[in-house]
């Protein structure tokens, strides 16, 4: 593969970088990235990972556009209010870069349909907004053995870890299982800032593109932690422990299986 | 040994520090690659980036209205 021309014009910020150069461009451009939720998360990576010529996009989500979700989902306009979040963002990756691959997936993420679709990727962005759906990310991811950014918000926090299956600690290392129901009050009901997933969505971003060219230091064995209201970074060590119940020695976790239902007020939410 | 030839000449910069790392990319290590380039803002800017890189500015031969530069890419 070379690029052509107007390639050259458009990524010439990238390739000038010495860690990039023409050689991670046309990487980034042969890349596979699946993208789980367009939403708040979703957005910001999406927009930045297309825009940076990530070859092929992934898109899944199974939720049409809301009226409440535009406040935080920049990838989703005023008019795209009852779309399907897939279309919507298709539109929008390809208005940005025609270069980029679309592939969309209209499902909620299952137990019985993300195995074969993450298998496809190079990389995998968690940017749901339940539990169920991040420990299931998490189990494909380890079973796949496909790198994921575990990525999360509420109200005015946000955390995210980049995780390589095998090599550095799961998500279950840090939490084995999900919360007891109701614990955590979804983002209908405790509010998130706009801003948040912004931050946080471009960290998971960067973090795939960072793993793509094999640049830098990745976020792995430790889980960043971001307050938007003291505008703390913080970095919390974490390490693989023995006693996962999925990427320990005596691992109880063999096969795949829904974490539970997920607990929601989205209007016309299957869940 | 080999000699590479790009002639960058009408490309403005900075796209043409863009080509001309693309060109290098092209060539081994210890290899020379020749560059046109035009009078003004090309030849006052491209040595010292290429020079920032790392590579090694040969021969800066001076021709009618542009430049040739003999670089040996060195990293």
């Amino acid at each position: 593969m070379s690029l052509t021309e107007e390639q050259i014009q458009r990524y010439s910020r990238n390739i000038i970088l010495e860690q990039v150069g023409g050689a991670g461009q046309e990487k980034l451009l042969a890349s596979k990235v699946l993208i789980v939720g367009v939403g708040g998360l979703g957005s910001p990576a999406a927009l930045y990972l297309a825009a940076a010529g990530v070859g092929t996009i992934g898109l899944l989500d199974g939720d049409q556009v809301d009226l409440t979700n535009l406040q935080r989902q920049i990838i989703h306009h005023t008019a795209d209010v009852g779309k399907r979040k897939v279309v919507s963002a298709k539109e929008k990756i390809e208005a940005v870069n025609p270069d980029v691959a679309v592939r969309t997936y209209d499902v909620w993420a299952r137990a019985d349909s993300i195995r074969d679709i993450i298998r496809e990727y190079d990389f995998v962005i968690d940017a749901t907004d339940n539990f169920p759906a991040k420990f299931l990310i998490n189990d494909v991811c380890h079973f796949e053995r496909i790198p994921f950014s575990h990525g999360g918000i509420l109200q005015f926090e946000g955390q995210l870890m980049t995780i390589i299956p095998g090599r550095t600690a799961c998500y279950r290392c840090l939490f084995p299982g999900p919360p007891p129901a109701n614990a955590v009050a979804p983002c209908g009901q405790a509010g998130v800032l706009g801003v948040l997933p912004g931050v946080i969505g471009l960290l998971q971003a960067t973090e795939a593109i960072k793993y793509l060219l094999g640049m830098g230091g990745l976020l792995t064995d430790s889980l960043l932690t971001y307050c938007a209201l003291t505008m703390e970074f913080r970095k919390v060590p974490a390490q693989r422990r023995a006693d996962c119940p999925l990427c320990g020695p005596n691992a109880t976790i063999t096969t795949l299986r829904d974490e539970g239902k997920v607990v929601c007020n989205r209007k016309g939410c299957k869940c | 040994m080999l000699t590479t030839k790009v002639d960058l000449r009408g490309v403005p910069c900075p796209l043409n520090l863009v080509k001309v790392k693309l060109a290098i990319e092209k060539t081994a290590v210890g290899d020379i690659l020749e560059i046109e380039i035009d009078d003004g803002e090309p030849i006052q800017n491209l040595p010292v980036s290429l020079g920032r890189q790392g590579q090694e500015i040969v021969e800066t031969i001076k021709c009618q209205g542009y430049f040739r530069l003999k670089v040996r890419r060195r990293l």
